[in-house]
């Protein structure tokens, strides 16, 4: 039994600063699970490599976009994992744009699916986060983003990726 | 009664009340611990979810000027060892219109000819038909590094002066052309004399 007065006035300030405390946790912590859902792509469009002009095809239902860098050792190593994304986006019949922050240093890597671009028009260059190598999102139909993950991607975010991917692309059996 | 009596009473009673605050003690310190984590953890969060905000974010200097001519489809560059003065700015539906930047253009040039105004269409076509006056060019696509300097500028109402490749001023776009040409030659003059 707690006899002091003042520990007892302690404790119950103790109590109420962590409930605070816990609160602003839980919703900051949600609304950085949500950030930016919801975001338009409305015409993700731009430049390839090759220098050639690209616009994304409406019929396709996802877009998978990726934010990376040759020079990037973060990039490298979450090759793996997103070879898995890509691997996804494919069966899902999702085209996968790929992006560096900075033009110039992505060197062209030909693979069916994937676009390569140089230069991103505003509507692609407002979403993706030019500071944050690797940086993986999906847009769904309409360009609208239903997932991103920034950084390098571990199971849980695989998973996830994966499954935001299933739910807006098409034919996946797997 | 007896004193030794009355002794170990005293002890038993001290160690009593030991044990019964040594508890809500023990309690209070773990309560200050949870909180000052989860403090910290909330601190970090609300920074992160600050540093996505564009309207908070500062404006990034480096980058490359390079992109997508509007009009010829060919590729627009800004060598590094170029000291042109660019005014890169946005071109969209919240924005001042290409006619509004046309006239800016205009004003600046019977004063700084060395000014390139350089505009990024919002969306394709969104710059119109072909743009006919010398020094303003129209972009349709910039690297994302570029792009998101622009779009930070831009929900800050700025638009951005850069000599050669490097970013030398996010300057405040007037409501009129005459005071956006001012403050252009001004920055430009305050920057050629450096």
């Amino acid at each position: 039994m707690i006899t002091s007065p003042r520990i007892r006035v302690a404790l119950v300030i103790a109590t109420l600063i962590n409930m605070v405390a816990i609160s602003i946790h839980l919703k900051l912590s949600h609304e950085l699970h949500e950030y930016g859902r919801g975001v338009k792509v409305p015409i993700a469009s731009g430049v390839t490599l090759l220098g050639e002009k690209w616009q994304a095809d409406p019929s396709v239902r996802c877009h998978v976009v990726r934010m990376t860098s040759d020079d990037c050792q973060y990039c490298e190593q979450d090759e793996a994992a997103y070879e898995e994304i890509r691997v996804i986006a494919k069966r899902s019949q999702c085209q996968v744009i790929e992006v560096s922050p900075i033009a110039g240093k992505l060197a062209p890597n030909l693979r069916d699916g994937v676009i390569q671009l140089k230069y991103v028009n505003e509507d692609l260059g407002v979403v993706v986060e030019p500071f944050i190598t690797p940086h993986t999102m999906v847009l769904g139909p309409g360009g609208t983003l239903v997932w991103m993950h920034r950084g390098v991607m571990g199971r849980s975010a695989i998973k996830d990726g994966g499954k935001a991917i299933r739910s807006v692309g098409l034919l996946d059996s797997g | 009664m007896n004193p030794e009596d009355s002794s170990a009473q005293i002890q038993a009673n001290v160690g009593a009340n030991d044990g019964g605050s040594l508890v809500p003690m023990l309690l209070l310190h773990g309560l200050v611990c949870v909180a000052s984590v989860v403090t910290v953890v909330d601190y970090r969060a609300f920074k992160e979810l600050e540093s996505r905000d564009l309207g908070s974010a500062e404006i990034p200097t480096m980058g490359s000027l390079r992109g997508q001519d509007a009009v010829s489809g060919l590729e627009w560059s800004v060598r590094s060892d170029d000291l042109r003065f660019v005014v890169l700015f946005r071109i969209g539906a919240e924005s001042r219109t290409l006619d509004f930047w046309k006239d800016v253009a205009a004003r600046t040039r019977s004063t700084a000819d060395a000014v390139e105004f350089v505009a990024v269409c919002a969306a394709p076509g969104g710059c119109g038909e072909e743009v006919s006056i010398d020094g303003l060019t129209t972009i349709s696509s910039l690297d994302p590094y570029q792009m998101r300097a622009l779009s930070v500028a831009e929900s800050h109402g700025r638009a951005l002066l850069y000599r050669g490749q490097l970013l030398k001023e996010a300057f405040q776009v007037g409501l009129s052309p005459v005071e956006v040409a001012a403050a252009v030659v001004a920055l430009v003059g305050r920057e050629s004399e450096v």
